[in-house]
């Protein structure tokens, strides 16, 4: 089955927050630029005594002194002076207060935007203490797709839960967690006439709701409970016993200990939307911790995106039963899975 | 006559009170440099054991501090608080600005420049480093301004006994200059 709506819509209102975060020169070049060109923003890449650059929608530009750089005219050298200033921004002016959250190379910043940092690392005992002498920055824009999961929801709502238990699935950059979080959303405040759920959102990494001071930064719904900045096993188990909410929402499965968390959340009569990184149901099965779901039937439902013709293409929606027939036919081998000639050609677009 | 004895009389009090104004500053510096290690303790202290940022660490000394020490780290706060753009330094420059043009000078009277010069170097040099770096930072501003301190209280002795002689004499000169 497939559904199709292009769903990534694009606001310049998030500019000005995000510009806050970035140094001085860099914000009033960015606020030269025209409001197309911020529409098209995804990415600001920071590197230490290299040209700042934007990743726009249709590929990347660098920044000049009065916006866009034109063809002869210098670009903004990202200078030391300017990534200690961005820094400080980016910590709400203290680096200490965010060093545990460096640790793991990113930081939501308010408005639910996420900043990576690389640098030089200080381990000990082969985990990361501290980030030192930060090299690069990498601010990615956050945007909301609200409606985005309208013509997908249809498809998940039903069985004895009130909502089949759904794995999204696909390469990194494909509207996983945008989807996610729309389907939380929509589940939270409630569907037309249906009664709303109890929803809980588990946040490894601060993604889904961009948690910041404990305020999600995005809107998840008004009966979202947000568990943040936890490993997803053990904080699906806390989230049931604390919370007891009627949908878990998480993203990115794929750790061993993942299996035995989503398999207690089911037993615990709680449905659960989450997201994997796989191009397909067969790289799916070749993932070990999936393929245990799989084999155990975790999952109802499993949705399919792609990046073509457009990011949040839904490209299939499987049901279980038909997983099962994919995965005996991977397992088979790669001629029976010729003549098992399973349709990837479906989809198109929302 | 009744008149010149008025005007001698006021003269010989307005000595009296600019006198004793300058010598109250010299209390007062005393006092405040004091105020200001204790709002510097606190702040080490939200540094070293919480995750408080600058901003909210510095609000809470600030209202919990008083006089002229939290009154300027509130107003630290509030300038890094309304504009998240400033960096430690810029916001600590705009109050002081804004204290130099007279907008909060009220507030502020005692501190002298060197005072707020360690202040300046301070803020100058937080925001951007790890827990111990920040720590180590406040300390030794904290310590700077202990050495002030103990000169403000060497000062104590002299000067604002000085200032009110002064003030007294001078009224008591100029009234008998119209008498």
């Amino acid at each position: 089955m497939s559904t199709s709506s292009g769903y990534v819509q694009k606001t310049a209102d998030s500019v000005p927050g995000f510009a806050a975060y970035l140094p001085e020169r860099v914000r009033r070049s960015l606020s030269m630029l025209d409001l197309n060109t911020l529409d098209a923003l995804l990415e600001v890449r920071l590197r230490l005594c290299r040209p700042v650059i934007l990743v726009l929608e249709d590929g990347e530009r660098l920044l000049g002194h009065r916006g866009l750089c034109r063809p002869g005219e210098e670009a903004i050298c990202f200078t030391r002076e300017m990534r200690d200033e961005a820094l400080q921004l980016l910590t709400d002016r203290s680096l200490y207060a965010a060093e545990e959250q460096l640790k793991s190379g990113y930081l939501t910043v308010a408005g639910g935007h996420r900043v990576g940092v690389v640098g030089r690392a200080v381990t000990s005992g082969g985990t990361v203490e501290s980030i030192a002498d930060v090299s690069s920055i990498n601010l990615r824009v956050a945007r909301d797709a609200k409606g985005c999961s309208a013509a997908v929801l249809p498809r998940l709502l039903g069985g004895p839960l009130g909502v089949y238990r759904s794995l999204i699935f696909s390469p990194p950059g494909c509207g996983k967690t945008t989807l996610l979080r729309d389907l939380a959303r929509r589940l939270s405040d409630g569907i037309g006439s249906k009664k709303p759920f109890r929803v809980a959102i588990v946040d490894e990494r601060s993604e889904l709701a961009g948690c910041y001071c404990g305020v999600p930064q995005r809107d998840v719904g008004m009966r979202t409970d947000v568990l943040d900045r936890v490993p997803k096993a053990v904080g699906i188990m806390m989230v049931i016993r604390a919370m007891s909410p009627q949908v878990i929402v998480t993203d990115e499965l794929g750790r061993p200990e993942d299996v035995d968390a989503v398999e207690e959340c089911l037993n615990a009569g709680v449905a659960l939307l989450a997201s994997a990184h796989a191009g397909s149901i067969e790289e799916l099965i070749r993932r070990p911790a999936l393929a245990a779901m799989l084999s155990r039937g975790l999952f109802d439902r499993y949705v399919r995106l792609s990046d073509r013709p457009r990011v949040g293409t839904v490209a299939e929606i499987l049901e279980a039963d038909e997983v099962a027939e994919i995965g005996k036919v991977v397992q088979l081998g790669p001629e029976a899975r010729r003549s098992a000639s399973v349709d990837c050609q479906r989809a198109h677009s929302w | 006559m009744g008149l010149k004895l008025a005007g001698a009389l006021l003269l010989i009090v307005s000595g009296l009170i600019l006198g004793d104004r300058e010598a109250r500053r010299y209390d007062a510096r005393h006092r405040d440099l004091c105020a200001m290690q204790h709002a510097l303790l606190m702040l080490e202290t939200y540094v070293a054991r919480t995750v408080q940022p600058f901003p909210r660490a510095l609000s809470s000394v600030g209202l919990a501090v008083r006089g002229p020490a939290g009154r300027l780290m509130c107003a630290v706060a509030d300038e890094l608080m309304s504009n998240p753009h400033l960096t430690l330094a810029q916001g600590w420059t705009r109050v002081l600005l804004a204290v130099k043009r007279g907008g909060r000078a009220h507030g502020f009277p005692a501190y002298r420049d060197d005072d707020l010069q360690v202040l300046g170097r301070l803020f100058a040099a937080l925001g951007a480093g790890g827990r111990d770096d920040q720590v180590s930072h406040i300390r030794l501003a904290r310590e700077t301004l202990a050495i002030n301190e103990e000169s403000a209280r060497r000062d104590l002795d002299t000067y604002p006994r000085l200032w009110r002689y002064l003030g007294a004499m001078g009224g008591a000169t100029l009234a008998l200059f119209i008498v």
